[in-house]
């Protein structure tokens, strides 16, 4: 059994079927990239992962040999961290205390061992000056990278990326992929939803392609850039090549 | 006529001072413990789609759809029917706090569903639990526009001690009542309450202005 497993994965909207036979795994230190047009199950299919987008109407996701649905909740949320596409750092809290507050009243740390986590977070992001600052007062990629700081403190088994470039002016795009792909390198597991094909062809173990609610194409980046089997896969890479090279 | 209501507060002040007391004390208690039901109904019916939910939004309307004087009346009249025995002073705090519970339950609704959806989410993600997103996450970014409209609130529930003279309360406008009935002279009797009305009420507005501008700093700083 992989490290995570999704068996065919089936979600409704009330009537609206989001999720259809979804069946993605990936071992520990993988790192899943999954793309595919707007409104395709992309969010959907991770923040099920998270219980953040309702029960599953069908099929099994399982985690380190257990089964996501039969998991404490407290135990998922701990184990499996998230960052998303709008960062959601608590606008009421420095960054320091961002990064602190979830680690004190999750994990039970002391408040001198959770800033001191923090901070040892922050530094390696190259943030650790803006520790008491809010987060409106950081740009995009800055809260992004603390975000992820904060998801990080918690030494989750697995993270979960929601698009986490795409709010990003472009400028800002390359700060935040470079922690990733330290978190890639450091062995983390991921999946990440992303458009960023560069990030996808370097780190990616596997890229999966997903269109109205399945999963079109899976395959190693090597074979997913150079021979796309499915003819919308091929239409979705000239596409999102052509306007990134542009 | 001014002179009239002059001397008037000077020769029955004791009467006056002790109604203005009275409806401070009221409104005061009543604020407080509005504050307590308005944050548990607001947030119970923030979180709750269900019967407890429901059973909160039917006492909600209830409370919007009736006049205050009814509910008045009501609580002065049920409350023994149901073998509860308060002084009139009480039951008027009490009506006051059922009748602003609901209210302050309205905006603290309204402040935390304001709130961006991924503060939520992300608080979830990160194993934060119900108790915990609302007291540490949610609450505290709702504070600074709630807290203004419930300390405007206060004005309000000044104002509406006049409705606890119904049940006899001697608060300022029962005062006037007396003192009018007293001495025959109504109007300028009625003119004082008034004029203790507008002083009061000017000045908690004075205050939950500049407490309004001083949030409004802090979030400005913030933000
Ligand atoms: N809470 C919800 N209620 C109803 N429908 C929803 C909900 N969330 C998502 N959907 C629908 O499910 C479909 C998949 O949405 P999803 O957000 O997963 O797409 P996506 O692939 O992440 O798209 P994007 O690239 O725009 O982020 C869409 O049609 C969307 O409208
Ligand atoms: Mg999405």
């Amino acid at each position: 059994m992989a490290y995570f497993e999704a068996r065919n994965v089936n979600l409704h909207f009330s009537s609206f079927h989001a999720l259809r036979d979804v069946s993605l795994s990936l071992e520990k230190s993988d790192v899943l990239v999954i793309c595919g047009p707007s409104g395709s199950g992309k969010s959907t299919f991770i923040r099920a992962i998270n219980r953040l987008a309702g029960p599953l109407s069908g099929g099994a996701m399982s985690f380190d040999g257990a089964d996501l649905a039969r998991m404490p909740a407290r135990d998922l949320h701990r184990r499996i961290g998230m960052v998303f596409q709008r960062f959601n750092l608590f606008q009421h809290l420095t960054v320091l205390d961002n990064i602190a507050l979830p680690q004190r009243r999750v994990l039970g740390r002391s408040k001198a061992e959770a800033r001191a986590r923090a901070m040892a977070l922050l530094e390696r992001v190259g943030l650790a000056e803006k520790a008491s600052v809010y987060p409106v007062q950081l740009s995009g990629g800055q809260q992004q990278r603390v975000a992820i700081c904060r998801a990080l403190a918690m030494d989750p088994a697995m993270l979960l990326f929601d698009e986490p470039t795409s709010a990003l002016d472009p400028e800002m795009v390359g700060e935040v992929l470079q922690v990733m792909r330290e978190l890639a390198a450091s062995g983390m597991t991921m999946i990440v939803v992303t458009h960023e094909m560069g990030f996808a062809r370097e780190l990616a173990s596997e890229i999966a392609f997903l269109e109205s609610g399945q999963v079109v194409e899976k395959a190693p980046p090597g074979e997913f850039f150079a021979h796309p089997r499915e003819e919308r896969t091929r239409l979705f890479l000239s596409q999102i090549l052509h306007h990134q090279a542009g | 006529m001014l002179s009239d209501a002059y001397d008037l507060f000077w020769q029955y002040q004791d009467t006056y001072l002790a109604g203005v007391r009275n409806a401070l004390t009221a409104a005061g208690l009543g604020l407080v413990l509005a504050l307590m039901v308005g944050l548990l109904v607001g947030m119970v019916r923030f979180t709750s789609r269900g019967r407890l939910g429901k059973a909160m939004a039917v006492y909600v309307s209830l409370v919007r759809n009736t006049p205050l004087l009814v509910q008045v009346y009501f609580i002065y009249f049920g409350l023994p029917a149901l073998g509860l025995t308060l002084s009139a002073f009480w039951t008027g705090v009490l009506a006051l706090t059922f009748n602003s519970g609901a209210y302050i339950s309205e905006m603290v609704r309204g402040g935390l569903n304001a709130i961006p959806k991924g503060q939520t989410e992300a608080a979830l993600a990160l194993g934060l639990n119900q108790r915990l997103l609302l007291a540490k996450v949610l609450l505290p970014q709702a504070a600074p526009t709630v807290l203004p409209a419930v300390t405007g609130q206060f004005v309000q529930l000044i104002k509406d001690t006049s409705l606890l003279y119904t049940i006899a309360v001697l608060e300022i406008t029962k005062a006037a009542d007396d003192v009018g009935n007293e001495t025959y002279q109504f109007l300028p009797a009625y003119l004082v309450s008034c004029v203790l009305y507008i002083g009061i009420c000017v000045v908690l507005n004075l205050l939950v202005d500049l407490y309004e501008s001083r949030a409004g700093f802090s979030k400005h700083k913030r933000a």
